[in-house]
């Protein structure tokens, strides 16, 4: 059953400089239980992305396209419902957990919130939600009486885990984690990632994963889109698409991430050259041809979309050979 | 090789004002890096990584042991540490805070210049280094503000105002963490190529593995103040011997080479450091039985356990459990 389901979704913030166009139509849909990554440099629209899925973007910011959540389309939704579908059929897991919760009231207290303002599971206080945050602390690993803790006399590692029990305390649908570990140690991210991968074979929650980091990527998602400038450049099943990768973008940042062992990466770190393009001036053409190793003359010119390579596969890039 | 630093019984400690008293952040370190080299540090955060470069430079102040730089004791004076500073540089993880966001690239650069009182043209000096640094043509860099460039570039201006001092030395803490993969890349082979061809050296702080398959020659790990093994890179992530450091190889997020071992819990607290080996709460080998069995288990809770060298002296172990083999 799909969750989550994006059709050419388009997002423009206005700033002073003009108009910024951040997401320049994006498809992408996301079963029960399935993991789905979203990679990307800064800037390329990514947690964009996320924001838009819930509509937590500015007010000024042009959106179009749809964004289908269980099928109701997320910019069609009256003010009640959607703060009911916020929380509830889906909640976001961001980056950088200090500030994400509030520093004066205890993790428990803001768990609480969640669940008396977002969910009919009871009022404030009573028993049955008492239950409820201990449950949610035990899922995510964590000592009940943490709930009586201030976020400051809790470690980066925990405090990710309060922010997960805070987003699963309604039982979404859709989890969208954004950087969910960017911040973390290697220990503490490989025990963050294997909540998530456990929370999900137990729940059927569809995960969307969204961050820089293919490696983190590589053990998580069932399948990656890689984006670029606003728009996704390849698709395809996880291990298919870093094995192959077709979109020379994809390949130059699967290379950076070395793999510990391989002789062509020892001595020899790879990277990218030039900046990500400013989403104000964006290149003619490919957007990526001026970093690009391969471009053509073509490439300066002609716009590449996303084209299908064979099922479950599609690159947009002019050296891909499109499936009959 | 010749020899440039040589750390002997560093201490840092600190006295809390909580419960516990002392914090032992780097508790007696032995380390040596030779000229020319890149040595990878390291570990999960609070096991003392920072504090021990932090200490090379006199920016932490040590309870006891000796740094002997470039063949001389490295006194603590003011004025000889202005003097070591010019010769030991240091770059940081944020370069996007490390700079004063109303100075140009060119006062970024110039300042160390200026502070240590360097001899020479200041607008050629800062040229040559932004070129070195990757920031060609300089002249359209040297007039732009911080917010004008990206945070890769950024980095370049932070490892050009070091290396227009010409320092011997360079300690980078997690000169790559917050940037982007693709950056990440770029500014790791610029830190090799400034090591190959300078002959300068790196000590790198990190937590990130892959940095060290990537650009060290050597890679020294830590553990609540302690390195618990240390040796060649190729060999250490090939073949590690301590159980940590099989531990922290494991996690490495890429398409599942080996079994993972998640170590529970965070770094301990090194204002209460475990008897014994300092790592047995945590240690897979203890958990698992494996020490129980090999009969050491006794040992690895009441004594406490020492770096030792294989025979050739290339490769340390901190474990109750290792027998280094013989590299000649």
């Amino acid at each position: 059953m799909t969750i989550l389901e994006l059709r050419d979704l388009h997002v423009t913030y206005k700033s002073d400089r003009g108009d910024v166009p951040a997401v320049r139509g994006v498809d992408l849909a996301i079963a029960a239980g399935e993991t789905v990554g979203l990679a990307g440099e800064s800037g390329c629209g990514k947690s964009t992305i996320a924001g838009a899925v819930l509509r937590l973007l500015p007010r000024d910011t042009i959106v179009g396209g749809q964004v289908l959540l269980n099928g109701d389309d997320v910019y069609e939704l009256k003010p009640g419902r959607l703060r009911a579908v916020r929380w509830t059929a889906a909640a976001i897991v961001f980056q950088g957990a200090l500030h994400s919760l509030n520093p004066v009231r205890r993790v428990g207290e803001q768990i609480e919130e969640a669940i008396v303002l977002h969910s009919d599971r009871g009022d404030a206080g009573t028993h049955a939600v008492r239950d409820r945050i201990t449950g949610l602390l035990e899922r995510v690993g964590l000592r009940p009486d943490l709930a009586r803790s201030y976020p400051h006399q809790m470690s980066g590692g925990q405090r990710q885990r309060v922010l997960i029990a805070l987003a699963l305390a309604c039982e979404p649908d859709l989890l969208i984690a954004d950087e969910p570990t960017t911040a973390l140690d290697v220990m503490v991210q490989a025990q963050v990632l294997e909540l998530l991968a456990e929370l999900q074979r137990d729940r059927g929650l569809a995960l969307l994963f969204i961050t820089h980091d293919l490696s983190v990527l590589s053990t998580t998602c069932d399948r990656l889109a890689v984006m670029y400038a606003g728009r996704v450049v390849e698709e395809g099943r996880t291990v298919d698409l870093l094995k192959t990768p077709q979109h020379p973008y994809t390949r130059a940042l699967a290379r950076a991430f070395p793999t510990i062992g391989d002789p062509r990466s020892r001595m020899n770190p790879s990277g990218l050259g030039g900046d990500p393009p400013d989403p104000t001036h964006l290149p003619s053409g490919c957007p990526f041809h001026p970093r690009c190793d391969m471009a053509i003359e073509a490439c300066a010119t002609a716009d590449v979309l996303l084209r299908p390579i064979r099922p479950d596969r599609a690159a947009a890039c002019v050296h891909v050979a499109v499936s009959a | 090789m010749s020899e440039l630093l040589r750390l002997a019984g560093v201490h840092v400690t600190y006295q809390s004002s909580g419960r516990s008293g002392v914090v032992r952040a780097v508790d007696g370190i032995d380390l040596t890096v030779d000229r020319g080299e890149v040595l990878a540090l390291v570990g999960e955060s609070g096991c003392g990584k920072t504090t021990l470069i932090r200490a090379i430079i006199g920016l932490e102040p040590m309870t006891s042991g000796s740094i002997v730089f470039d063949g001389a004791t490295v006194a603590t004076g003011q004025r000889e540490l202005r003097r070591l500073r010019r010769r030991v540089q240091m770059i940081f993880q944020d370069p996007t805070g490390a700079l004063n966001p109303r100075a140009t690239i060119y006062e970024a650069v110039a300042e160390g210049i200026r502070i240590h009182g360097l001899a020479g043209p200041e607008p050629e000096l800062v040229a040559t280094a932004l070129a070195q640094a990757g920031l060609r043509p300089p002249e359209r860099y040297m007039p732009r503000f911080p917010h004008e460039v990206s945070g890769g570039q950024r980095q370049r201006v932070l490892i050009a105002g070091a290396m227009v001092l010409g320092p011997q030395l360079l300690l980078a803490d997690e000169p790559v963490a917050s940037l982007d993969a693709s950056v990440r890349g770029e500014i790791l082979a610029l830190m090799r190529v400034l090591v190959d061809t300078t002959g300068i050296s790196i000590v790198a702080v990190t937590h990130d593995l892959g940095l060290a398959w990537n650009i060290a020659d050597r890679i020294a790990v830590m553990y609540l103040g302690r390195i618990v093994e240390v040796g060649d890179a190729e060999e250490v992530l090939a073949d590690p011997l301590h159980p940590y450091t099989k531990a922290l190889l494991s996690v490495v997020p890429e398409a599942d080479r080996m079994e993972q071992q998640i170590l529970v819990g965070e770094t301990p607290d090194p204002a209460n450091v475990p008897s014994g080996c300092r790592f047995h709460p945590r240690c897979p080998l203890v958990a698992s039985g494996e020490a129980e069995r090999l009969g050491i288990i006794d040992r690895c809770r009441s004594v406490d356990v020492q770096l030792v060298a294989s025979p050739g002296g290339r490769r340390s172990v901190a474990c109750h459990a290792v027998r280094l083999p013989n590299d000649g």
